[in-house]
């Protein structure tokens, strides 16, 4: 067991706080925001710097980085609240390479990784929300003149953007899943684009009946895609758990500067006990955020080609997620409390940061669901009674 | 950083698995379960104490020339985890996890020499004497008088929720040696044999209706000075660094996955609606915390203080030891009614589970309080 972060690790860690310090502080992030995609300059960076083919096969022009270090890279990305679509490029080309054809993957994933072809992709509904186990609402049907996709996808954000989607759907009436590649011009796409909280660009997806070519369904229809989306939903959960964590210990920083510099009563508000136990509180949750965060991608890594892969990566993404769910909500609504009224004014980093993490938890199903989901899971498995280190 | 155990630890796990399922006894097994305060009795504790402390197990905090194990902090983790699963009494930490570390600290090579080995022979049962009436979390406030006569001190005063001080033979004491001057400055840890004449243990009966705590009354108990561990006056240091030891030379994780599970079976009624968002928390804050207790103790290197960590650890293990009390109470619903039942033949879950529940509320009590914990966290994160 290595209980540490490699070298490697603190590597990734280090340049990339460094990058984002230098180049996308508070004010040049406004550059980035209410656009579609967020800032063209921005991702050629991450390209170059070679953030959008981190998980990637080195075939693929990746790097092959494990989750641990995903989500050391999404921690920094939400460490300065990074709006550019990243996660969901970052699921959308997984899925390409893992549940893809040779030439589908060649089609995107060097462009994707040049930050060239845009794919995002479109996996959430209006169910899966509120009850993950549920299944997938959007239809791939075989027609008379061939594959048709009907449904509809949520908060998609940077679906504007995108060259390609990668939409999740329920082959006919079977619990087989499917991958479809989507333009999103299309005959029978509809798109309600709307500005998320957080300054980012996301869109609700209306699919009427729209063709897709057999070339452009992940794998061939033969394949069920169930599994590895699964998994990639699960890995997805986690990074973005990390960036959550990112951004929550940003929350942290801005407010014991706050209560340090702050002067009431003729003493720094750190003086006072009622404060220091809130600030208190607000670290303990920050660091269990960050072990649940990084037990989360050990344990998905542990699974790794074992039969019960995404059925592990399913669960230690549900458990991370009711952590950083009920830590993201503690830690934005104090860290607001106590900037006082600074807080709730929109043009101070705290505002951004609790409007991020309200993004966060939206996302994720708020605190109820994955906490409910997970004590289901664990019940089901008995994994609760086991260590969840030592398996 | 990954979860991947090495192949020597692998078989380390194994050798101790194999070693629990021989000398594990139903018996041993059945006094942990029925213990519904933090420590079994000594008549459970102590034969398997003896049974560890056989096989040279049973200190692994020490250093190997006094009969410690050498392991690592996985290999510990590992042992804590395995144990604690497998339903093992729990050793009674006062020997073991604090007088021996205060020893050798800060004691003699006369002392070593003297205490450590009855320490792991079990001969010697020991108890803590901190806290007193008016002295709980401002513990530099204690007042027991130590005043010397001769090569003695003559003790005077009384100590206050003292854990089986009924059972021990032993009393590791911090008394005052000095009234004047800055309070902490006059503090001394005395090593007290429990047989001497003047002292006398009452009972308290804890708010679960056991018999764990005790008032301890010193009336001119004559301690020889050799008894002192450290200096005249400089007890607080000693005081400092067990407090830490305390809170942080436990591993909480395991013994809180037994008990969940052990709620979780005892459960009747399920773990739908509220009741199954609950547990899904609960575990998932365990797991958290597992990971997090582990890695903690991973970048301590042997020797070193566990500072803020410790009361971070202290802190969210006892409130999750609270959690699962409650979300026990709460799953038998009705049952929680029934306190005593007329037979043993009749005896029900709730017999333990709720007396467990309210003794589980001095979790966040002893060790020195969640208020006290919060502001030292506070301190480190303010840089103070």
């Amino acid at each position: 067991m290595q209980l540490v972060r490699s070298e490697e690790q603190e590597l990734i860690r280090a340049s990339a706080l460094d990058w984002l310090a230098a180049n996308y502080t508070f004010e040049r992030r406004k550059g980035s925001l209410r656009k579609d995609g967020g800032s063209p300059a921005v991702w050629r960076a991450f390209a170059e710097l070679g953030w959008l083919g981190l998980h990637l096969p080195e075939e693929w022009g990746g790097s092959a980085a494990s989750l641990v270090e995903q989500g050391i890279l999404a921690n920094a990305m939400g460490r300065h609240l990074v709006v550019e679509p990243w996660l969901g490029c970052l699921a959308a080309t997984r899925l390409l390479a893992a549940a893809g054809t040779t030439e589908q993957g060649r089609d995107w994933l060097p462009g994707a990784v040049r930050g060239k072809s845009r794919v995002i992709l479109a996996h959430q509904e209006a169910t899966s929300c509120r009850d993950p186990s549920a299944g997938l609402d959007t239809r791939l049907h075989r027609g008379p003149n061939g594959w048709r996709l009907s449904g509809s996808k949520r908060a998609v954000v940077g679906a504007s953007w995108a060259a390609r989607w990668v939409v999740s759907a329920r082959l006919g009436d079977e619990e087989r899943a499917s991958l479809c590649l989507v333009d999103p011009l299309a005959r029978g796409v509809h798109v309600d684009a709307y500005e998320t909280p957080d300054g980012a660009c996301a869109a609700d997806i209306q699919l009427d009946e729209v063709a897709i070519a057999e070339g452009d369904l992940l794998g061939g229809h033969d394949t069920d895609q169930s599994p590895v989306l699964r998994l990639v939903a699960a890995e997805s959960a986690v990074a973005a758990c990390w960036r959550a964590l990112g951004t929550m210990q940003t929350a942290v920083e801005l407010s014991v500067s706050h209560v340090q510099q702050r002067q009431q009563f003729g003493k720094p508000l750190a003086h006072f006990q009622a404060v220091q136990h809130k600030v208190a509180e607000m670290t303990v949750q920050v660091v269990e955020a960050e072990a649940a965060c990084e037990l989360a991608a050990m344990r998905i890594e542990r699974a790794r080609g074992t039969d019960a892969e995404w059925a592990s990566a399913s669960e230690a993404a549900a458990s991370a997620t009711s952590k950083i769910s009920r830590a993201a909500r503690y830690v934005s609504q104090e860290a607001v409390q106590l900037h006082g009224a600074m807080g709730v004014c929109e043009e101070f980093p705290i505002a951004s940061i609790f409007r991020t993490l309200l993004m966060f938890r939206a996302a994720a199903g708020g605190s109820a669901v994955p906490a409910q989901q997970y004590g289901q899971s664990v019940l089901r498995s008995s994994s609760f009674s086991i260590s969840a280190t030592l398996t | 950083m990954n979860l991947r155990l090495f192949a020597e630890e692998f078989l380390f796990r194994s050798e101790v698995k194999a070693f629990l399922r021989e000398h594990l006894t139903q018996e041993l097994r059945q006094g942990q379960e029925r213990t519904t305060s933090m420590y079994p009795d000594p008549a459970i504790s102590i034969p398997w104490q003896r049974v560890l402390a056989a096989r040279g197990w049973l200190v692994p905090l020490w250093p190997k020339e006094w009969g410690g194990t050498g392991w690592s902090s996985i290999q510990r983790f590992i042992f804590e985890t395995e144990c604690a699963l497998a339903g093992a009494p729990v050793v009674h930490p006062m020997g073991t996890r604090l007088v021996g570390p205060l020893l050798l600290r800060f004691g003699t090579q006369t002392q070593k020499r003297f205490y450590l080995p009855r320490i792991l022979s079990s001969e010697d049962y020991w108890c803590q004497g901190f806290s007193e009436p008016n002295a709980g979390s401002d513990l530099a406030a204690l007042q027991l008088r130590a005043r010397t006569d001769g090569d003695h001190y003559v003790l005077d005063g009384t100590k206050l929720w003292t854990t089986h001080a009924h059972h021990a033979n032993r009393m590791f004491a911090l008394v005052r040696t000095r009234s004047d001057g800055d309070r902490q400055a006059g503090i001394s840890m005395l090593l007290i044999d429990m047989t001497l004449p003047g002292i006398t243990v009452h009972p308290i009966i804890t708010i679960g209706g056991d018999h764990d705590v005790n008032e301890v009354h010193f009336d001119g108990v004559r301690v020889p000075k050799s008894e002192r561990v450290g200096e005249e006056n400089e007890g607080w240091e000693c005081a400092k660094y067990l407090l830490e030891f305390e809170r942080g030379a436990g591993i909480f994780s395991p013994r809180l996955r037994a008990q969940l599970r052990r709620v979780v079976d005892a459960s009747a009624a399920g773990f739908s609606g509220d009741l199954g968002r609950r547990l899904g928390e609960i575990v998932a804050d365990l797991d958290a915390f597992e990971w997090l207790e582990l890695r903690t103790l991973g970048r301590l290197a042997p020797g070193d203080r566990p500072g803020a960590d410790a009361s971070l650890l202290k802190l969210r293990a006892s409130r999750l030891r609270q959690a699962i009390g409650e979300l026990g109470v709460d799953g038998i619903g009705t049952a929680a009614m029934r306190w005593r039942g007329s037979s043993a033949d009749t005896s029900s879950v709730a017999e333990w589970l709720v007396p467990d529940y309210c003794n589980s509320r001095a979790y966040t009590i002893f060790g020195g309080v969640s208020e006290i914990q919060l502001g030292l966290i506070a301190r480190a994160a303010l840089h103070r």
